[in-house]
């Protein structure tokens, strides 16, 4: 077994990383063509406002940040419908709020900056038992939602009037796609870091979008680059000693580029 | 006797925080109609069209679908300008499919169907093509099969001709025709009546918030 496998805290960390690597482009393709890419990056600022409160308060943060990010949810819903014609103000506004909270709670629970540092770019030596048990739940849930509405997904993201009249419940799935959203964020939030999680819900899909040859095919290719980038990452971090989440999303940045460049010498 | 397939009970319709754009709308459609909505920019024929669709809710007055034994009545409709992300990375053949909800589920006897759709809107060779790659006329095509799919009761359009060339009008127009010979209910909203006349089987005209009836030998009066 290679050196990288021997350690229980590198192979926790490549099975929560494969499953975000999968997951976060998955939901990540319908944020993106839904010009929504912002929508993950204001979740996982809440989230971590929710974590925070989580070790305040001395609740599991994990589950504690989901419920925060899902109430929030139906905040931003809300915005949405007042802010009718700019639609990211009211991402603006929740964004500045969750970051804003989580600042003040950092002063106030005293965690120390190795935990502090976990949260926003991602830690692998932190993963507990309960928290692969947990990930591995909402991974589940996931994969099984996306699966089971996949047209309801792509209706409702290709043309929202045009999926209104084919029956689709437009609103319930709003609310379903960014309640996704929040758990794939939770998801993600240990190992890649709250400031970076939402990277790997948008790069991995502008990738794919580079080798478009249909919404199938872009979805798979989404999916595959996430879990390269993951797999590249998490292997540069324990070599090099890098933050796990920074050599994560650099990795799909990097397969990013070189696939636009290639893209560029022969179109 | 005529079978009524839709009415629009007394509707009156305002966006919200506006006066009435339409008032007191009182219409019947009959199965066979190819029925024609005219009117200057800006005299509510969208908005007709999209109560008649059930898009948006009118304030006062009912809308009324007359099933005739079909469990749930499905409308077909082409919006003047979709709506769509230009870049959306599917193909014409993967948009029908995820329409079609039993071949969506991977169920192969819609293949036919989706096929004879793409024919009949002359796209056969272009099923595998992404969205983006193609021409106006060629993606009008692509959302008046997906109109078309699931046999809808009633199609809807609205200015399917803007954007077109002179070419791709007619082609459109022998296709309503042709769809219309076969039994399909049409109405559609067009501000440039002269081409579609020749087809239309009755005319409304909208305007300040009303409709009114002509016929196509006093269409000329109006």
């Amino acid at each position: 077994m290679p050196e990288i496998l021997q350690y229980t805290f590198m192979q926790k960390a490549f099975i929560v990383g494969l499953l975000v690597g999968g997951l976060c482009p998955s939901i990540g393709i319908f944020l993106v063509l839904r010009r929504f890419s912002m929508v993950g990056e204001t979740l996982a600022h809440v989230s971590l406002a929710g974590v925070l409160l989580g070790i305040l308060w001395g609740i599991s943060p994990l589950p504690f940040a989901l419920l925060v990010s899902v109430l929030v949810v139906f905040v931003l819903e809300k915005l949405r419908s007042v802010f009718k014609n700019y639609a990211e103000l009211s991402l603006a506004i929740i964004m500045s709020a969750g970051l804003g909270l989580a600042v003040v709670l950092m002063g106030i629970t005293n965690a120390s900056d190795t935990s502090i540092s976990g949260l926003l770019f991602g830690s692998i030596i932190t993963l507990s038992n309960e928290d692969i048990l947990m990930i591995g739940l909402l991974s589940f849930i996931s994969i099984f939602v996306i699966i089971y509405y996949y047209r309801e997904f792509f209706l409702l993201t290709f043309d929202e009037e045009g999926a209104r009249l084919t029956g689709i419940a437009v609103d319930r799935y709003n609310y379903l796609l960014l309640i996704l959203t929040a758990m794939v964020i939770a998801i993600g939030l240990r190992i890649v870091g709250a400031l970076l999680v939402s990277s790997l819900m948008v790069v991995p899909v502008a990738t794919s979008l580079l080798l478009s040859r249909g919404f199938k095919q872009t979805l798979l290719y989404a999916v595959i680059f996430g879990i390269l980038a993951v797999l590249v990452g998490l292997i540069a971090s324990f070599y090099l000693g890098l933050a796990p989440g920074g050599a994560i999303v650099l990795s799909s940045v990097i397969l990013f580029l070189i696939l636009l460049l290639g893209k560029r010498i022969r179109p | 006797m005529k079978e009524k397939i839709l009415h629009l009970d007394n509707v009156t319709f305002a966006y919200p925080g506006n006066t009435p754009i339409l008032e007191d709308i009182e219409l019947e459609i009959y199965r066979g109609d190819f029925f024609v909505i005219l009117g200057p920019n800006g005299s509510a024929k969208t908005t007709l069209l999209k109560i008649m669709l059930g898009l948006l809710k009118p304030q006062k007055g009912t809308l009324k679908i007359y099933k005739s034994g079909i469990a749930s009545p499905h409308m077909g409709y082409l919006p003047q300008k979709a709506s769509f992300n230009q870049g959306f990375p599917a193909t014409v053949r993967e948009v029908l499919e995820m329409t079609s909800k039993k071949a969506a589920l991977g169920n192969n006897d819609q293949y036919p169907q989706i096929n004879a759709i793409l024919e009949k809107v002359e796209l056969q060779e272009k099923s595998n093509s992404l969205l983006g790659t193609l021409s106006g006329g060629q993606l009008q095509r692509v959302f008046l099969a997906r109109a078309l799919l699931n046999n809808p009761q009633i199609l809807f359009l609205d200015e399917p001709v803007n954007n077109l060339d002179i070419q791709a009008q007619n082609e459109l127009y022998k296709l309503l025709h042709n769809l219309h010979q076969e039994g399909l209910t049409i109405i559609t909203v067009t501000h440039d009546p002269d081409s579609i006349l020749n087809y239309a089987s009755r005319l409304l005209y909208v305007d300040k918030k009303k409709i009114t009836e002509v016929t196509k030998e006093n269409w000329g009066v109006v």
